[in-house]
């Protein structure tokens, strides 16, 4: 496999300069919803204007980029291990580039590695496919936002939870409101039923890897959802909480089973600069975020678009299969067949107008991918990962 | 509409304004955070002093760059958490004549005690707005302290343009912070009395 490193610097750099379309769309419907002129008003115009002006400049929007949060499915085409070293090595780039703050502390020292690059840092899950290819999403975790997140254990006598429904319910309530404006809202409020506390607040992050406009799968939870996006805009806290009728921007909820003796509710809020992308190969096809890259770095030979659409079709089936046969990851299978159908319709829509650009472009691109790969494999030797003081067990494998 | 603030300002102006009056300032003001505070409160700075007397102070760690002239540039000016100095800034605001501390998060009731007996507000700027804001950076004066503190946490002297912030608390003992935060307990707790149906799905009463 060739290094996906120059790809996965571009999807930090793209990911920090920028905020997804839902999220763009959810924003500018919370300002339209307030009186012109008002606080709240201008300060979404400004949150916006600051988007556009960081897309323009490529710069962070916000300064804080957070923690970087990686989740990669490769296929059997992609080894993990190259993988690892790659994207430690774009984080590494991206540093330089200044498109990341430097953002990791030795907890024990007070010393900034000043790369991005550190013990359990950046944060990265691998799942392995069965289809060939590869996804790798990323999420950059603001810690202004991080603090004000909440993990309770049901039941809660102190807002009345009990281990049901409506104590869920409770939680999040009382979590927003707690979190007033401090977490630079409005937010995305990303929550985990069930589980233990890590995998608990692992599904609240997860959960914010979904699209603000989707509906959750499991009847119940959307319910759930859409009743707390509508009521929670009545604690009023509106953008930065200085007040508003806007709170949230949405609700997104998990369940995970758990033993019998816990019930634990965990909160993950998003500030408004909820910085997610996603990096797509299929076949020699490069997609981020959704949309085409072009010139792409191609892998393989073959007539890529019928071979895209082949593999795409492949992986929306695997994932309906998948999602008959486990139960509690129903929604994320769903949710990554809808996006394979989309792209498979990308990829047809793409093919006419890029055709001719391909044909130029790929006799030139083959021969520099050669060298590219020779001058990838140098690159890597030079860029080890730190070695991990913690000994691998005392390392959360999630 | 936003209220325009030229710096510096006089005591009688920064007591018109009233807990939620968005404001937009132009002018110099000077930069402080931990490090500044701690220094502040232990030695009267005559510099910051004069830098500081009837302006502004924010809560800002900026990163500076310099280009070949030698010209200092802010390229990143977004607000940091303010409670932080909130052991200090009392006696900073009565020390050294602050007129404004530009933060977010706001403060605490030492601090809003000071800013009321001495004529001082809160102006909350937005989080996250980094590149907007080091737009409104139009000139770096100066900065004071380089050596010791290093580039986010040393003094520096800026002159802003139609800087934007909502003033979140005011010189006459107001703090909208208080105020949104008594009114969105009240409407949480309204929501959970309301509650919901009772869940469809048995495993949930396990
Ligand atoms: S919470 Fe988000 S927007 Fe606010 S400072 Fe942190 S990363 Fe930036």
């Amino acid at each position: 496999m060739a290094s996906v490193r120059p790809l996965v610097l571009e999807l930090i750099r793209h990911t920090s300069s920028g905020l997804p379309e839902d999220v763009l769309d959810a924003l500018a419907r919370a300002r339209d919803r307030e009186e012109p002129g008002s606080r709240a008003y201008s300060t979404f115009e400004r949150m916006i204007q600051n988007v556009e002006a960081a897309r323009e400049a490529s710069a962070p929007i916000c300064q804080d980029t957070g923690t970087l949060i990686f989740y990669v499915d490769y296929g059997p085409d992609y080894s993990p291990h190259q993988l690892e070293r790659d994207i430690v090595g774009a984080v590494r780039d991206a540093t330089k580039k200044a498109y990341l703050r430097p953002n990791a502390v030795d907890s024990i020292t007070g010393e900034n590695s000043g790369d991005n690059v550190g013990v359990g840092s950046p944060y990265i899950h691998f799942h392995p496919r069965r289809t060939k290819g590869l996804r790798i999403r990323l999420m950059m975790k603001g810690g202004g936002c991080e603090n004000v997140g909440a993990q309770y254990s049901l039941p809660d006598t102190s807002i009345g939870a009990g281990r049901d429904l409506d104590g869920v319910r409770r939680c999040i309530i009382d979590a927003v409101q707690k979190a007033q404006g401090y977490g630079c809202a409005p937010g995305t409020i990303g929550v985990g039923v069930g589980g233990d506390r890590v995998t608990s607040y692992m599904e609240s992050k997860e959960q914010l890897f979904r699209r603000i406009d989707d509906k959750n799968p499991d009847p119940t939870l959307a319910a759930l959802e859409e009743e707390l996006t509508e009521s929670l805009q009545q604690l009023g806290i509106g953008p930065m909480g200085f007040g508003g009728k806007t709170t949230v921007l949405g609700v997104k909820i998990g369940a995970r089973h758990r033993v019998p003796a816990s019930f634990f509710v965990s909160v993950s809020y998003m500030c408004w600069a909820y910085r997610r992308g996603e990096l797509e190969i299929k076949g020699d096809k490069v997609y981020l975020s959704g949309r085409r890259m072009i010139p792409a770095e191609p892998r393989r030979r073959t007539a890529a678009s019928t071979t895209a659409a082949r593999t795409a079709k492949k992986a929306a089936a695997r994932a309906t299969k998948k999602s008959a046969r486990v139960g509690s990851s129903t929604k994320k299978s769903k949710g990554a067949a809808a996006n394979k159908a989309k792209g498979t319709a990308a990829a047809k829509k793409a093919k006419s107008t890029a055709a001719a650009k391909k044909a130029a472009a790929k006799s030139a691109t083959k021969k520099s991918t050669a060298a590219k790969k020779g001058a990838a494999k140098t690159r890597l030797k030079a860029a080890p990962i730190p070695s991990r003081r913690a000994s691998a067990t005392k390392l959360p494998v999630l | 509409m936003p209220k325009k603030i030229e710096l510096p300002i006089t005591e009688s102006a920064i007591r018109e304004l009233r807990i939620g009056d968005e404001v937009e300032i132009s002018g110099l003001m000077v930069t402080g955070r931990d490090a500044a505070h701690k220094h502040l409160v232990k030695t009267f700075d005559e510099t910051f002093h004069e830098l500081a007397k009837d302006r502004f102070l924010y809560h800002c760690g900026p990163v500076v760059q310099r280009d070949g002239s030698g010209e200092w540039r802010f390229v990143a000016a977004g607000p940091t958490t303010s409670i932080r100095e909130e052991p200090y800034e009392a006696e900073v605001i009565e020390r050294y004549g602050i007129r404004g501390v530009i933060g977010k998060g706001g403060m605490g009731k030492r601090t809003l005690d000071a800013m009321q007996k001495y004529g001082c507000v809160y102006l909350h700027a937005i989080g996250g707005l980094a590149v907007v804001l080091a737009q409104c950076v139009v000139k770096v004066h100066g900065v004071h302290m380089l050596d010791p503190l290093g580039v986010p946490e040393a003094m520096w002297s800026i002159e802003v343009k139609d800087f934007p912030a909502v003033v979140t608390m005011d010189a006459h003992g107001g703090s909208l912070h208080e105020t949104i935060f008594a009114s969105s307990r009240e409407a949480a707790l309204r929501l959970m009395e309301k509650g919901i149906e009772a869940p469809p799905r048995s495993a949930a009463a396990k």
